[in-house]
């Protein structure tokens, strides 16, 4: 399994820059309430810096599902082409 | 129907919010239960005096409980059968993983819950409101059959992932919300005959899953909340 691997590893870089795009196009006084936890954009921001921070691979998991994987992907297809 | 509901962090001022907004289009009286009075001895006379009335409830739970205003539980599974010919909505975190299926079978006729930890953000608080608020308007303005307000529930789920308004962040909370809805009897309960800590595991195979719960039950009495909260 993916995570399985990557509690040890950190995740991949590749996954790591798409939280990074993500997390920036959130506004800066964003709030997420999880379970009894409060985040914050910084919280974010900087759990992203290290790749076993247990907030960046909640993250990451739930990034990685696939159906938001596709749809992240997917939105920026049109950019991605236009450049090409 | 009963209505719980309190506020005690910055996460239940919104949910708080949010039942009070889903309560207001209900058109029958609710029997509410609120803030400061929902701890357990309230929850269980009151319910105890109206034998099959539906529950909401708001807002935090664990694996086993719902969790009142003084941080313990209310409702657990060491007496699901409180539940027994009811019909329950709650958006809290965790509770149908064990309190879910413990209540189905304790005699329970529908829970609505969520197996893991519910998140919200405030970049699209109200997809997260109608996501997470609106089965019980389904349920009892629109008299809908629960498979009905699930099916439209998910769509609600999916009209905004697919919403390009919404942050694509906002979007993993949303997709994960969803993947974690259950409501019993529509899903299968999870098979919780072994227990996941490995001490619970040693100790059920020595002594029997009975005698596990005789200590949980004791756990709850001397220590409260149960490990899981929030």
């Amino acid at each position: 399994m993916f995570f399985e691997r990557d509690k040890k590893n950190g995740i991949e870089k590749m996954v790591l820059s798409s939280l990074e795009k993500i997390v920036a196009e959130i506004p800066d006084n964003y709030l997420v309430f999880q379970g009894g936890k409060v985040f914050t954009k910084a919280d974010f921001l900087k759990a992203l810096k290290n790749p076993r921070d247990p907030l960046t691979l909640n993250l990451a998991r739930a990034f990685c599902d696939f159906r938001v994987f596709q749809l992240f992907h997917a939105s920026r297809v049109p950019q991605i082409l236009e450049q090409k | 129907m009963i209505g719980i509901a309190h506020e005690i962090d910055d996460a239940t001022k919104y949910s708080f919010q949010w039942y009070k907004n889903a309560v207001a289009k209900l058109p029958f009286p609710v029997i509410e239960i609120l803030q400061q009075s929902v701890i357990k001895e309230n929850v269980e006379r009151i319910l105890s005096d109206s034998p099959g009335d539906s529950i909401i409830f708001f807002d935090h739970g664990n694996y086993t409980s719902l969790i009142g205003y003084n941080k313990q539980p209310v409702i657990s599974t060491s007496r699901p059968e409180i539940l027994k010919d009811r019909e329950v909505f709650t958006m809290a975190c965790q509770s149908a993983r064990d309190l879910g299926p413990a209540a189905m079978n304790a005699g329970c006729k529908v829970y609505w819950g969520y197996i893991e930890v519910v998140t919200f953000d405030t970049a699209a608080l109200p997809a997260f409101e109608e996501t997470l608020s609106s089965a019980l308007v389904f349920r009892w303005r629109d008299k809908l059959e629960w498979s009905e307000v699930k099916r439209r529930v998910l769509e609600l789920y999916d009209k905004y992932l697919n919403d390009e308004k919404i942050p694509t962040l906002s979007k993993l909370w949303l997709q994960q919300n969803r993947d974690r809805l259950r409501v019993y009897p529509l899903d299968p309960l999870p098979n919780n005959s072994t227990p996941r800590c490995q001490v619970s595991r040693a100790l059920a195979r020595l002594f029997g899953l009975k005698f596990l719960s005789w200590l949980r039950k004791i756990r709850e009495r001397l220590f409260g909340v149960s490990p899981g909260y929030p």
